[in-house]
């Protein structure tokens, strides 16, 4: 990766500042973020900057360290059996249970909107009693620990920060189960690449989340860079579009040209139902066999995310793409709730859609499984590998499933994003967890020397 | 006490330490897989095995200390034995003829000598040096030839323990007299000529530390170990056993908690007053029965061994501390005292890397001003001369590596007098303890690791 953002998060890491060793509480954390509103909606987290900030207001159940595994912040979960788990919220009212019983219930519906049900696929059923969540397992799923890190499964509300009015400053929320976060107030000032560039360079914001600092000039050392788990699929319908379609795609669109070339932020392309990051490494792209199939006129169109200008340029590369095989493509950006929609009915020919995978191959397969529309091959694939009882077997086996299904799920993988940050010299503390989110709530800031 | 004499108290206290640590190991001390001292003798008696097919085979170790040096080679000979190879030890000077040893063994009829010198280095204890053949060649006559077998190099290394320290600790001061507590109450003698210091891990707690202290609270002249975490507070022996735990989990929550673990923690009266930011109340915890219990709860939060009080600063990592008898320059993270015979001293520790030496504690005033120190920042006596040293951390937030300097008792801008590599984690607390009955005081660093973990290290002196 060789964003310059980089520099500064790894500057940070390193920091040397005067703080003798503890951090300091107060203040008011500037955070200038690349994108079009600052609105996260954990249940549909698709870009960094979002999730990011989804996990401040409604916070995940515990965090998923890189170092330390899974440290429990609003939940203890204790395992009662191979098939049933509990969890205690921590401070926690019978409401915050049942809320959360709730939350889950939605999201694994058969009409939810988003594909993170893939990861509540092994729940059987919840039931709340007083501040004590039980649920009950279809199958052994040793992975389900990982997984509820996943900010699409946490609290509705209750994160260390709260929002009083749209926007205004986001508060700190001084009863948060964890402590209260260090500043104040962070004041999200949200934009554009560039306005946001903008800001951070004049100084008017302390850190800098979803686009390239101007100043910085130099690559990070790779120890600092946070996994690429935000992964883009082109969805297709077999049905709508063609099974032939498959073939031209596979010819046609070239990962690793849509990162150079249209991917503006830290990105690494996907060859394989994972990205790199979940695959061990980097690896080799899928054989394409068969003659090039020519449609001549026939007209598809390609529904993409209108927030996201990531996904409009990668749309029309795809058009053009799909234009020298004889194909018409319409682009057609639609609201992030119509594109939910038109995914979870099967309304489509074809659609991009962005995922933030959890670090877990097993969960992250789950989740590629069901935006392929397959939700019937979970129980199937998820059984066979809840039996192993070893993590990094478990591992393993999952990325050998992800290589076999790769040819029959109905989409394409096309690359994997990494947030990208920097940080002013004032912010201390700036980690990123398993996911690769940087913990905005474990950031203090320094006095200016 | 001649120094010959304190040496002989030493070994048998820790060798004590050892054999008991081999017989009953700590729950969370770092020998509980066998002391560094042990490792080291087996892997040392393995690589000597591995060479020499025959016994009996003699160990002849050196080192800056006789204690470790006696206690390697009982280690090594006893493994050898174990091995059907017939270990035995051949006590002889080091210098100026490292032969002399050779001929012993041949005198005693070994078949093979393994000579090594043991010594810490950076924080490693190793053992290098070579075997050879003692085998008397009959047709050789006088001439000292040696057999072609065994001929090998030795080196072997393990990391330093609590234990290893505590064997190289030169005894070169006059042991406490009397049981007087963990704050050195001795007469001031002459300091030692040299004196070189180097830490080591005394004990692995399970999460991250938020306050240390040190005192006697089974009065039997050696100091406890206190470590508070968010949890528990957890008592340990000198040798890093676990001798109590105590339970803060049931206590009221701050009416705002913070993030960071941060406890204020002392011995008062050989009971141990505890005060964790993230509780409403503190607890002032007597021990006895190998348990912890309360004696009374707390309103305010002790410091400097009772001799003041403060309160948290709601939702902060800082607490104030203003009273009749001395008001701190401002909020503060945390407070050391150095009680010694002729001078009571205070350090304080301010945010951003500031701090206050305050001499002649409590009546002197805010004291210096000091810069540049760490959460980890205490005053301790390391060379038994009677007054005190100050060691500090980082003042870094994340320093790329962390180390402790120690600072003589003198103007402050001077370097460290020594700076000690800290092999991992982020030192965030630190107390100064007696874990001997030497006059010279031994400095307890909490360590933050990467895990979550914490580790309890002990910083002391060791023989040049």
């Amino acid at each position: 990766m060789s964003r310059p953002g980089w520099l500064l998060l790894a500057l940070l890491l390193a920091s040397t500042a005067t703080a003798a060793g503890r951090p300091r509480y107060g203040g008011a954390l500037r955070v200038a973020l690349a994108t079009p509103g600052s609105e996260a909606d954990a249940l549909n987290v698709d870009r960094p900057e979002t999730a990011a900030l989804a996990t401040l207001l409604s916070p995940p159940l515990c965090r998923l360290d890189p170092q330390r595994g899974v440290v429990p912040t609003l939940a203890e979960l204790t395992r009662l059996g191979s098939n049933r788990v509990q969890l205690v919220l921590r401070g926690g009212s019978s409401k915050r249970a049942s809320d959360l019983a709730a939350r889950w219930g939605a999201l694994s519906q058969p009409n939810s909107l988003s594909p993170y049900r893939a990861l509540l696929g092994p729940l059987r059923g919840t039931a709340a009693s007083g501040a004590t969540v039980e649920a009950a397992l279809s199958y052994p799923w040793p992975d389900l620990e990982r997984t509820l890190c996943h900010p699409a499964l946490g609290l509705p509300d209750g994160g260390p920060y709260a929002a009083a009015t749209p926007r205004a400053p986001l508060l700190a929320n001084v009863s948060f189960p964890e402590g209260r976060p260090f500043p104040d107030r962070l004041m999200l000032l949200a934009g554009d690449e560039r306005r946001a560039s903008r800001l951070f360079s004049t100084h008017q914001a302390d850190l800098l989340l979803g686009a390239a600092a101007e100043d910085a000039t130099a690559p990070a050392p790779s120890s600092a860079q946070p996994p690429a788990l935000f992964a883009t699929y082109l969805v297709y319908s077999p049905t709508h579009a063609g099974a032939e379609l498959r073939t031209v795609l596979e010819q046609s669109v070239d990962p690793q040209d849509l990162v150079q070339r249209f991917v503006t932020a830290p990105a690494v392309p996907m060859t394989q139902l994972l990205p790199p990051a979940l695959m061990g490494g980097p690896t080799a792209p899928a054989p394409i066999s068969g003659p090039t199939p020519r449609a001549p006129g026939r007209e598809l169109t390609l529904l993409y995310d209108a927030a996201l200008d990531e996904h409009r340029a990668v749309a029309e590369r795809i058009q053009v793409r799909l234009h020298d095989r004889g194909y018409r493509v319409a682009l057609k950006p639609v609201p992030r709730a119509e594109l939910g929609a038109r995914w979870s009915s099967g309304n489509f020919d074809l659609l991009l859609q962005s995922l933030l995978l959890p670090p877990v191959p097993a969960a992250a397969l789950a989740l590629t499984i069901e935006l392929g529309g397959r939700h019937d091959l979970l129980p199937v694939e998820l059984t066979a590998l809840g039996v192993v009882p070893d993590a990094a077997a478990r591992d393993t086996r999952a990325r050998d499933r992800a290589v076999a299904l790769r040819s029959s799920l109905p989409l394409l993988p096309l690359y994997a994003r990494s947030p990208e940050i920097s940080a002013a010299p004032t912010v201390q503390g700036l980690r990123t967890d398993a996911f690769g989110l940087p913990m905005l709530d474990q950031v203090f800031l320094s006095p200016t020397e | 006490m001649s120094r010959a004499r304190a040496a002989a108290r030493v070994a048998t206290v820790l060798i004590g330490a050892l054999a008991l640590a081999g017989a009953a190991p700590p729950a969370q001390g770092p020998a509980a897989a066998g002391g560094a001292v042990e490792r080291l003798a087996q892997q040392l008696a393995a690589e000597i095995a591995a060479r020499a097919t025959e016994g009996p085979l003699a160990v002849h170790v050196s080192s800056p200390s006789p204690v470790l040096s006696r206690a390697l080679a009982t280690l090594t000979a006893a493994e050898l034995s174990r091995r059907g190879l017939g270990g035995m030890v051949m006590d002889a000077p080091d210098a100026p003829d490292a032969s002399i040893a050779e001929g012993r063994a041949r005198d005693a009829g070994a078949r093979a000598l393994a000579r090594v010198d043991a010594r810490l280095e950076k924080g490693m204890l190793a053992a290098r040096g070579d075997l050879l053949g003692t085998w008397v060649n009959f047709w050789s006559g006088r001439s000292p030839t040696r057999p072609p077998q065994p001929a090998a190099m030795l080196d072997v290394t393990v990391e330093a323990d609590a234990h290893a320290l505590a064997l190289l600790a030169a005894p070169v001061t006059a042991p406490i007299a009397g049981t007087t507590g963990g704050n050195g109450t001795a007469p001031v003698t002459a300091p030692p000529a040299k004196v070189q210091i180097a830490a080591a891990v005394l004990a692995r707690i399970p999460s991250s530390i938020a306050a240390l202290a040190a005192g006697d609270l089974d009065r039997d002249g050696v100091d406890e170990v206190v470590a508070v975490t968010d949890d528990e507070v957890v008592v340990l022996a000198a040798d890093g056993r676990v001798l109590a735990r105590h339970d803060l989990r049931g206590l009221p929550a701050a009416s705002v908690a913070v993030r960071d673990p941060i406890a204020a923690a002392t011995v008062v009266q050989g009971q141990v007053a505890c005060f964790h930011a993230r509780k409403a109340r503190g607890e002032l915890l007597a021990y006895g029965g190998g348990a912890l219990r309360v004696a009374r709860e707390l309103e305010e939060v002790p410091l400097a061994h009772g001799a003041i009080s403060g309160k948290w600063v709601p939702g902060e990592n800082v607490l104030s501390a203003e009273g009749r008898r001395w008001s701190a320059p401002g909020p503060l993270h945390s407070m050391a005292v150095f009680e010694g015979a002729t001078r009571t001293d205070a350090v304080v520790v301010l945010p951003g890397g500031a701090g206050a030496w305050v001499r002649g504690f409590p009546g002197a005033g805010a004291g210096e001003a000091i810069s540049g120190i760490g959460a980890g920042t205490a005053l301790f006596d390391v060379d038994g001369d009677g007054a005190p040293e100050l060691a500090t951390s980082s003042a870094s937030y994340a320093p790329d590596a962390e180390e402790v300097r120690v600072f003589a008792d003198g103007p402050w801008g001077l370097p460290p007098k020594w700076t000690v590599p800290i092999a991992r984690g982020r030192v965030m607390a630190a107390a100064a303890a007696h874990l001997d009955h030497e006059r010279a005081q031994q400095l307890l660093l909490g360590a933050w690791l990467p895990d979550g973990t914490s580790e309890v290290i002990v910083l002391r002196r060791v023989a040049p």
